[in-house]
């Protein structure tokens, strides 16, 4: 399956707007953190992932995912943010969880299940980056855990579940007909017009 | 069949679409020929020259049937300056046009040399795109197209998102391009003004994508007046007639309406006018971000009722100014007064229900699914009782022609009808000023006097209108008064028969007055001759 | 990125890029405060006497990092595990071994801020990308896709201000986190669909994929000097771990 250069460009414009927003969310994160902890700034971490699930829903094709995370992390690099390469880093670890839930489903499904799971899943290894690098394995198991349930959770809602309303809206605008998600649409309606023909 | 460029019995139809966007159209298009497409907004232009490029459905998926005779090597320019390109620098941009073609590196840099100065390209080869002015962007897509060295240049309203100069600018290029290679042309433009002198043919195009005129451009004008109408196409102002012979021939039938128009303007300019009550003033304001000064020491009153024209070039300070006086932009120094009462005083909720602002992309406004939640919006958040929202959300809807629309997500609109709804929007609370931040920019002309007519009459009803705007015959036509800025301080404030009469002021301010203005400068200059 | 004309400046960037990586990788499994701080210090010196930086320009743009620097040293001293009590209060328990690592952590975040630092203020973009095409291998669709999305940055930036300053005048205001997204990324991505799709035409039209043996304005190659500095950065990381385990 190799990429249209629309689609190469769709995704990494798409994987920038992310970016810009992700740096705009940074700023309301940082002085809630401070006050109540990693735990329950942990709620907001959804955003953080959403561009992969945004992309790969458009899309649908291997790699997409992964792609959309870096690149969304990358600009974070490019602007400058505070977090300079550590925020690549951060990307491609995140980057690997979004795309496995596609590939466990061999780039078949894109419904909400498979846009909550690669939510979770970007939370998983976003929490072995964490792990690594950030020193989270000093905090307590309890801190821990909790934590890691906080941001599957908060992948899967703000991530996923997010991520499939951004797109279904962008759906009804009518700028993505030429994409895949409307390709496939129109592919299930013609062939349930033609059943129903008969 | 031995064709240059052309199609036969072509039909394009979007898979989303169960219509045909274009129906069985033949054309034949010969070589050094220059082409111009028109037709209304949606009805296929672009599809047929995509099409006649190569990009549908290469590019562009679409179901085509017909045959369709394409050549090798051709240039497409696009209308928005800002999405043609992929480098960050002059240079390399037109240098991936060279790549693309396998040209060695060492011949590049001589190319971009040459091909910047064949567009008129005079700045840095390391100058950043970004920093360009839309123009300038536009010479510099050209100079990528014709480093593809092209047989046929396709052009898809190059000059849509261009300010008149810009588009001048563009337009007078691509007219020496065409003298001195003959290279063939293809255009869509929905304004006529610059190019139909030198083409040589028009096609034209109706809603349901067949072709009902083809032939010489004088012709097409004279048969089709009423379809160009129709198709909000901007039609010119001269041609056919030359401007020399509305100079030198008084009774030109041009050179007589304009002369009418000449001395009716003469007569309302001789109105004075008073101030009597003042929607808004300044008082020496400055505005900026740290040291540097945007605008400087504005000074103004705008009594209720006028309508205002903020005019200037690109960069002089226009959007800011409007911006500044409903506190979107950081004031330095000074004060503005609103009825009367400090800006800062004015608590955000008051202030917006006073004074309506529509920004130049509509889009930005909208935060609803349906045109009848975005109007609604601003009464359903002050808890308004139903019958109330509904009266006024459908009385705007009405005034505004969005009735056949009322359900729609406002992303799905046209054109048109998102400006208009974005000032619907800001009329919820009958605003006794309302602020437009060029509202007609790439509007057509049926839209762009729609908009002008529903604006009309809401001054008559007492709305202060006050809009920053690049068309000198809108300001001539609807303003009261016009303020010009030049790099950011004001140069004039007065009627519009002032301005456009100072030739002084015209000439160090680059801008062009309506005909009619033209023709009394030429006319005194012959005088004095 | 905005490039000065440094030393570093002229390293070849994918190298760059590979050694501070590999830098911030060796930075994960140290977790000695002494280490974590002398290898945070060796970007600041490579910074000051190779990548062109004045002490005023550190000072300027490492000041923000340091409130962060604060911050995670605080989450790791008031929320991580140890025995030593010195602190309790509320939800918060500050322990001498909670203070250790917290300090060796914030140490680490502030070296990957100024190893990224240290990249950035010394990578022209173009080359950086050049570099991925000719060193990496990187397809030239990938490539100049990526160029052409980020270039769209300062735009989509400014549209986000235009954004707020609408809703401003809307009296829009939403407290709902994921409303609050939905209103700011409808719009900004309507529009970055429309304008990615005619920016990959406008490139297709100029011939991108119909390229074959594609020649480059703008090449990028290994020199020994990039291999030098791969291999010194990573000699002196290693002997300052064996010396002050």
């Amino acid at each position: 399956m190799t990429w249209k250069m629309k689609e190469i460009v769709l995704a990494v414009v798409l994987s920038v707007i992310c970016g810009v927003i992700y740096l705009g969310w940074s700023t309301l994160w940082i002085p809630i953190s401070a006050v109540i902890g990693p735990v329950g700034a942990g709620f907001m971490f959804g955003i953080w992932v959403i561009a992969s699930p945004i992309v790969a829903y458009i899309i649908r094709k291997p790699g997409a995912a992964f792609v959309a995370e870096v690149t969304a992390a990358a600009v974070e690099l490019f602007t400058g943010s505070h977090f300079g390469l550590a925020a690549l880093l951060v990307g491609i670890f995140q980057g690997i969880g979004s795309e496995t839930a596609f590939a466990i489903f061999r780039y078949k499904r894109y419904n909400l299940f498979t846009l909550m799971l690669s939510g979770a899943l970007a939370a998983v290894f976003g929490m072995i980056y964490n792990l690594l690098a950030k020193g989270f394995g000093y905090y307590s198991t309890e801190v821990l855990l909790t934590t890691l349930g906080i941001h599957i959770i908060s992948g899967m809602i703000l991530g996923g579940w997010l991520a499939k309303v951004v797109v279904d809206t962008l759906a009804k605008t009518g700028v993505l007909e030429q994409y895949a998600i409307m390709k496939e649409k129109r592919k299930k309606e013609d062939a349930n017009g033609h059943v129903s023909g008969l | 069949m031995d064709m240059f460029l052309g199609c036969n019995d072509l039909s394009v139809r979007y898979y989303n679409r169960s219509e045909h966007i274009l129906k069985n159209i033949t054309l034949s298009i010969n070589k050094g020929e220059k082409v111009l497409i028109l037709g209304p907004s949606g009805g296929g232009k672009s599809t047929l020259i995509s099409t006649l490029a190569g990009i549908i459905p290469e590019y562009i998926e679409a179901e085509v049937t017909g045959q369709v005779f394409l050549r090798d090597n051709v240039g497409i320019m696009f209308q928005d300056p800002d999405s043609q390109f992929c480098m960050l620098h002059v240079d390399e941009e037109i240098a991936f046009s060279l790549e693309n073609r396998s040209v060695p590196q060492t011949e590049m840099d001589n190319i971009i040399s040459d091909l910047m100065n064949q567009v008129g390209l005079k700045v840095d080869k390391k100058t950043p795109i970004d920093t360009l002015s839309g123009g300038m962007k536009q010479r510099l897509a050209l100079a990528c197209l014709l480093a593809l060295e092209p047989e046929v240049l396709f052009f898809d309203e190059p000059t849509a998102q261009l300010d008149p100069a810009g588009r001048k600018e563009i337009l007078e290029i691509l007219h020496r391009l065409s003298q001195k290679t003959n290279q063939t042309m293809i255009f869509v433009e929905h304004m006529l003004d610059g190019c139909i002198e030198w083409m040589d043919r028009i096609i034209m195009l109706n809603e349901d994508g067949n072709v009902i005129g083809d032939g010489e451009p004088e012709d097409i004008i004279h048969h089709f007046t009423n379809e160009m109408k129709e198709a909000g196409i901007w039609r010119p102002k001269l041609y056919p007639s030359k401007w020399i012979e509305v100079i030198e021939n008084p009774s030109h039938p041009l050179s007589i309406k304009l002369s009418k128009q000449f001395k009716s303007k003469c007569q309302t300019a001789m109105k004075d006018y008073k101030i009597e009550n003042p929607v808004i003033s300044t008082e020496n304001v400055t505005i900026g971000y740290g040291r540097k000064s945007i605008v400087k020491e504005i000074n103004l009153t705008i009594d209720k009722g006028e309508w205002i024209s903020i005019v200037g070039e690109n960069g002089s300070g226009k959007s800011t100014l409007l911006k500044s006086l409903i506190r979107l932009e950081p004031i330095k120094k000074g004060n503005i007064f609103i009825h009367g009462k400090e800006l800062t005083n004015w608590s955000d909720r008051e202030l917006y229900e006073q004074v309506g602002f529509v920004f130049q992309n509509p889009e930005h406004q909208f935060i609803a699914d349906t045109v009848f939640e975005e109007i609604a919006f601003g009464g359903s958040q002050r808890n308004w009782p139903e019958e109330l929202i509904y009266a006024k959300t459908k009385r705007l809807i009405q005034e505004f022609g969005l009735e056949d629309h009322e359900n729609k997500h406002p992303f799905t609109l046209s054109f048109g009808q998102k400006r208009r709804l974005s000032v619907a929007t800001m009329l919820l609370f009958d605003q006794a000023l309302l602020l437009l931040d060029e509202p007609t920019f790439g509007q057509d002309e049926k839209t762009t006097y729609k908009l002008m007519k529903q604006l009309k009459e809401r001054q008559k009803q007492g709305t202060t209108i006050i809009m920053v705007t690049h068309d000198m015959d809108l300001v001539d036509q609807y303003s009261d008064r016009v303020l010009l800025l030049n790099k950011g301080k004001m140069a004039y404030q007065g009627t519009p028969f002032g301005l456009f009469s100072n030739r002084d002021i015209l000439q160090k301010t680059k801008i062009i007055p309506p005909l009619h203005y033209q023709l009394m400068h030429e006319r005194r200059e012959e005088i004095l001759v | 990125m905005k490039v000065n004309h440094s030393f570093l400046a002229t390293i070849n960037p994918s190298c760059k890029l590979f050694s501070h990586v590999l830098v911030m990788l060796l930075l994960m499994v140290i977790t000695d405060v002494k280490v974590t701080f002398l290898i945070w210090f060796l970007a600041v010196l490579i910074g000051l006497f190779l990548g062109g930086w004045t002490i005023s320009y550190l000072l300027k743009r490492l000041c923000p990092f340091f409130g962060i620097f604060i911050l995670i040293f605080w989450m790791m001293a008031a929320f991580g595990k140890g025995q030593e009590t010195i602190w309790q209060w509320a939800w918060f328990h500050v322990t001498q071994e909670s203070i250790n690592h917290g300090l060796t952590i914030a140490f680490r975040m502030l070296a990957f801020v100024t190893y990224g630092l240290l990249f950035t203020s010394t990578t022209d973009l173009t080359v950086f990308i050049m570099s991925l095409i000719h060193q990496c291998k990187l397809s030239p669709k990938w490539a100049y896709g990526l160029l052409a999305g980020i270039r769209l940055i300062p735009l989509f930036q400014s549209e986000l201000n235009q954004l707020k300053m609408a809703h401003k005048v809307r009296g829009y205001k939403e407290k709902n986190g994921w409303k609050m997204f939905l209103s700011y990324a409808v719009p900004m991505f309507t529009q970055g669909i429309r304008k990615s799709e005619r920016i990959a035409i406008a490139m297709e039209a100029r011939g991108l994929s119909r390229a074959k043996n594609r020649t480059y304005y703008r090449t990028t190659k290994v020199a020994l000097k990039d291999g030098g500095y791969l291999v010194s950065i990573l000699a002196i990381v290693i002997v300052m771990i064996i010396i002050f385990r």
